[in-house]
Formats: structure tokens, C-alpha cells, sequence
């Protein structure tokens, strides 16, 4: 039940996609890695650019209200269903 | 913050009186002078502390504030006095804000109060200070507890009144950077009794709850205000709620030239709500900037990469072991040339060395040979009387005959000879051929042979001395 609107958890922020994008051009640069990988590494690449692409185009503003239940625990009732399914 | 009237320049009469004495002023004359001589004179707010009297407060207050030496009427009208929060009686020390005006209808000089605090407790920029130190010395303004703000928030919780202008700020600041971070307003009260609970209470939930809600950072934020307004954002319950608050606060309270205890204890503080919002929510088209300068150098590495790679290839290729493999063997051949030279050097010497060697044994050669063919000679002769001994030829002088069959070959057994059909019998000086008898089964009476018979006999076979027993 907690769980229901974490889905930052799974799948790695903008900023951790840029940081594994500055790595993995470090790796692929600094010769770390064979040529092989390097291409692996490159395609992973290409996915989290999509994947950051995907969260920049979010266009619609959410602006939830923040209640906090019986339990005292806060509840964003039209959260956590939208951004899962907009991952590309 | 007004200050305190300053009472070491007490109101000096005008330099000039009214210029002729003789010459009547009206009352109202008067009064205006007066008022302008105070307009002149007294700074357009005063604070004066002393003791309520003849306190009236229905409606509009009328009360006096006294001290032991004078007393001055005051006027609180009810829009003020509404906002008045202590309990004020006669014999209560306080200190008054207001202006000082003459009242025509009295021809009184009256305070004008616009703001009542009790003595002691009243002086909120005071408190605020020692509020400060305190905090200060507790570390709650340490540079190395401010966390970092997130350079991308995905979820930012406002914490403000529904109903303050604040909020649409930020809503609207955040919709025209980027409409994809998305906000989580959580409704508290910004000012009265129970805004600073209220407040506090909201943190405690989000600093508890903000990574389930994957909550990266928080706007505290509420719109300008009176220094009492505003007061909430300075009570310690908050304060402690923004320190120890996990997800990083962003507070803007009030207007640029307020400040509160809150805006200074949380880990980034802004003038305004739009600002916060400015803060935290990043340009959509920054961080698109961002991702494409990520992709170049993604797809620049990689090519610099393979050309890397190209280059290193191209200069395997280009080495001899590559491009000329028949030098491969250059190394081995020359040295098998080397050997070779060595060697041609080397045979010449040892011929000399050896040539006397050799001389002799070229000169021994032909002797060698001579007695080997005259060894040869004796063991052969030898051989051949042996042979002589034993041979067939003498069996035959000695009277015995040889059979042969018609083959040649010799006849060992009767039932041999009586299968031959005919027989050769081989006596020392010469043959006799004869047919065996097929009904008595041994030989009688010589029969002709058929005619290929005498063709099949063999002259010349008593010269032939080897051979007969094999």
C-alpha cells in the first residue's frame, strides 16, 4: 500500500540518467572498456537520452492537493498512476 | 521596523511665531499650524511606551498613554484594534505605533495608534534577534547542513495556503519552465494562532513521507505580509520542523525585505514564491540543452572511439609483420646466410686439416680394393669345390639316376611317377624318356609320347648343376 505512488524507485531520475551518461562517455573514451562494449555502452547510452527526452516531454502540469488520512499518512489522490504510465 | 521617536530632539516651537501678534489667527488657523508644525517636526510614525488609562474599547478605542510626567490621548480605530492580540486593561504597559495628529474637534494632539505590543515581549525585531544568536550558536544556519537542492525535481511539495496568491506563483512559474515537474500543494494556514502547528506539522509529514511519495523537494512559501503576519515563520516550531526536515526546503516568505528565522534555516532562501519556484523548477529548454549536449558527446565518444580503433588498425596493418609477411623470414634466412658463410669459411680449413687424412686413405684405396676382390676370388673357388663335393653330377657317377617329371621337376615317390604320366630318368652320361603304364600303375613298357611330348623334352639339363634338389 505505500508503495502506490512510488515510481521514482524503479526507474533512475533525469539527473542519475545524466550522471550514468557522463560515465558511460568517460568509459567509452577513456578506452576502459573494449570496443564491443563500447557500443553496448553506447546503446545503453542512447536509451537513457530517450528516457530523459521522455520525462522533458511531459507537458501536462500536475498539481495535486497533498491530505493526510486517518492514519496520518499524506495521500496525493490523482498521483503515482500518471507518471508510470508515461514512461517511455 | 519604525523606530522609537527619538526624545533627545524634543519638538522645538516653531522658529517663527505667526508673524504679527496683533494680527488674529482663526481657530482653525491655529490648528492648521499646528498640524503643519507637527507634519514638519514629527516623523510620520512614532512608537512611544506607557501605561494604559481610560481604556474605552468598544468599537474604536479611545484610551490615554501615560507616564509620570505627561499623558497623551489615543485613538485605535477598529480596523486595528481587531488585530490587536494581547489583552489590553488599564495599568498595562505597552508600546504604541501610530502618528501624532491634532484632533480639530478638541483641539487635541492625539496618537493615531496603529499597532499595540505589549512592553517586554513587544519588541518582536528584538526577540527575532535574540532568536538568531541562539539558533546560531545551535549550528541551525551551518552552510554544511544545508542539503542540495535537487537539479531536477520530479515532485515538489507546496506548502502554503490554499488560498495565498503564493501558490498560484509558483503554479504558474513551474507550468512556464517546465509542465513536467510536477507539484503536491499541501494546505496549511500562513498566519494566526495556529499557522505555526499547522506548518510545522506539514514538514514533519513530508520530511517522514517525502521519499515514499518520491518527493524531491519542498516550497515553503507564503506572501508579504506585517512583521505579526509573517510571525509564524519565526515561531521555534517551525524553525525546528525546517531543520530537521530530510527533503530540502525552499522558503520565500514575505516580501524581499522580510526576513524570517524559517528562510534562514532552510537550505535555500528566496525573495519571492515565483523565485522559489524559478529555483527548484529547471527551463525546460535548459535541460533539453542538456540531454542534447549529453547525446553529441555520447555519439562524439564512440566516434572518436572507432577512429581510435580505425587508426590503431590501420597501424597493425601497416607494420611489416602485416603488410610484407615474407620478411617474416628475413630474420631466420639471413642468419641461415649467415650460417652458410660461416660454414664455407670454416670447410676450406678443415680440408686442410684433413687433406694428409685423406691423401692417405686415397692412396690406400686401390690396395684395399685388390685384396678384397683376391678375398672374394679364394672363398668363391672355395665355395665351388664344396659344391662339387655334394652336387648331383657326382650321385649320377656314382651310378644313381635321377626322375624327373614331365615338368622337370624330380620324382620323389611310385605314386608320383604314376600320376607323371612320363618320366625322365637322368643317368651321368645322358636321358631316357619313358611312359608309366595307367593300368598297372607302374611303369612298364615304354608308350609313345603325344606329340607335344618331344617338344617338352629338355636337352641341355645335365649342365645345369644348381637348382636339381631345390
Amino acid at each position: 500500500m505505500p508503495d502506490q505512488t512510488t515510481d521514482t524507485d524503479h526507474q533512475p531520475t533525469f539527473e542519475q540518467s545524466i550522471e550514468q551518461l557522463e560515465a558511460i562517455v568517460e568509459q567509452i573514451e577513456s578506452g576502459e572498456v573494449g570496443l564491443e562494449q563500447a557500443i553496448e555502452r553506447y546503446e545503453a547510452g542512447q536509451k537513457l537520452i530517450q528516457r530523459c527526452r521522455g520525462i522533458l516531454d511531459k507537458a501536462e502540469q500536475r498539481i495535486a492537493e497533498l491530505t493526510e488520512d486517518a492514519q496520518g499518512n499524506l495521500q496525493a489522490p490523482a498521483t503515482g498512476d500518471g507518471m508510470a504510465d508515461e514512461d517511455a | 521596523m519604525p523606530r522609537l521617536f527619538d526624545e533627545s530632539e524634543p519638538p522645538r516651537p516653531p522658529e517663527k511665531p505667526p508673524s504679527q501678534p496683533d494680527k488674529a489667527l482663526s481657530v482653525a488657523q491655529l490648528i492648521g499650524a499646528i498640524k503643519g508644525a507637527i507634519n514638519d517636526r514629527l516623523p510620520g510614525k512614532v512608537r512611544v511606551v506607557g501605561e494604559v488609562s481610560n481604556l474605552s474599547d468598544r468599537n474604536h478605542w479611545f484610551f490615554s498613554l501615560k507616564d509620570g510626567e505627561a499623558v497623551i490621548r489615543c485613538v485605535m480605530f477598529a480596523s486595528a484594534a481587531r488585530a490587536v492580540r494581547l489583552q489590553v486593561r488599564d495599568g498595562l504597559e505597552v508600546v504604541a505605533t501610530g502618528r501624532v495628529d491634532v484632533f480639530p474637534g478638541q483641539g487635541a494632539v492625539q496618537l493615531y495608534v496603529d499597532r499595540l505590543e505589549p512592553v517586554g515581549q513587544g519588541d518582536l525585531e528584538l526577540r527575532l534577534r535574540e532568536m538568531i544568536e541562539q539558533l546560531r550558536g545551535l549550528g541551525y544556519f551551518d552552510p554544511a547542513k544545508k542539503k542540495p537542492l535537487p537539479a531536477v525535481p520530479t515532485r515538489v511539495a507546496v506548502v502554503t495556503s490554499r488560498s495565498a496568491a503564493a501558490l498560484q506563483d509558483v503554479i504558474n512559474t513551474a507550468q512556464r519552465r517546465w509542465p513536467g515537474c510536477e507539484l503536491l500543494h499541501l494546505d496549511v494556514r500562513v498566519q494566526g494562532e495556529s499557522a505555526a502547528a499547522e506548518i510545522a506539522h506539514a514538514l514533519d509529514k513530508l520530511s517522514d513521507q517525502g521519499d515514499r511519495l518520491g518527493i524531491d523537494a519542498i516550497i515553503l512559501t507564503r506572501g508579504g505580509g506585517s512583521i505579526e503576519d509573517l510571525w509564524a515563520f519565526n515561531e521555534r516550531v517551525v524553525i525546528d520542523a525546517v531543520y530537521a526536515c530530510r527533503v530540502p526546503i525552499v522558503a520565500a516568505v514575505g516580501h524581499e525585505t522580510d526576513t524570517t528565522v524559517t528562510e534562514l534555516v532552510a537550505d535555500h532562501r528566496c525573495a519571492t514564491p515565483t523565485q522559489a519556484a524559478m529555483t527548484l523548477v529547471p527551463d525546460r529548454a535548459l535541460l533539453a540543452q542538456q540531454i542534447d549536449q549529453a547525446a553529441d558527446r555520447l555519439r562524439l565518444a564512440l566516434r572518436r572511439r572507432a577512429e581510435y580503433e580505425r587508426q590503431r588498425l590501420a597501424g597493425l596493418s601497416r607494420h611489416p609483420a602485416m603488410s610484407r609477411p615474407d620478411r617474416l623470414t628475413e630474420l631466420p634466412r639471413s642468419s641461415v646466410e649467415q650460417l652458410m658463410r660461416r660454414l664455407s669459411r670454416a670447410l676450406p680449413g678443415r680440408v686442410d686439416r684433413d687433406r694428409p687424412r685423406l691423401e692417405r686413405l686415397a692412396d690406400d684405396l686401390p690396395n684395399l680394393l685388390r685384396r678384397r676382390v683376391m678375398l672374394a676370388r679364394l672363398q668363391a673357388e672355395q665355395l665351388e669345390k664344396q659344391l662339387q663335393a655334394v652336387g648331383p653330377q657326382r650321385v649320377l657317377d656314382r651310378g644313381y639316376t635321377l626322375t624327373l617329371d614331365g615338368s622337370g621337376k624330380p620324382i620323389r615317390s611310385a605314386r608320383s611317377a604314376a600320376q607323371a604320366g612320363t618320366l625322365t630318368t637322368v643317368f651321368s652320361d645322358g636321358r631316357v624318356d619313358s611312359r608309366v603304364d595307367p593300368d598297372t600303375g607302374s611303369g612298364s613298357s615304354p608308350q609313345p609320347p603325344p606329340a607335344s611330348r618331344p617338344k617338352r623334352k629338355r636337352k641341355p639339363r645335365a649342365d645345369e648343376g644348381p637348382g636339381l634338389f631345390t
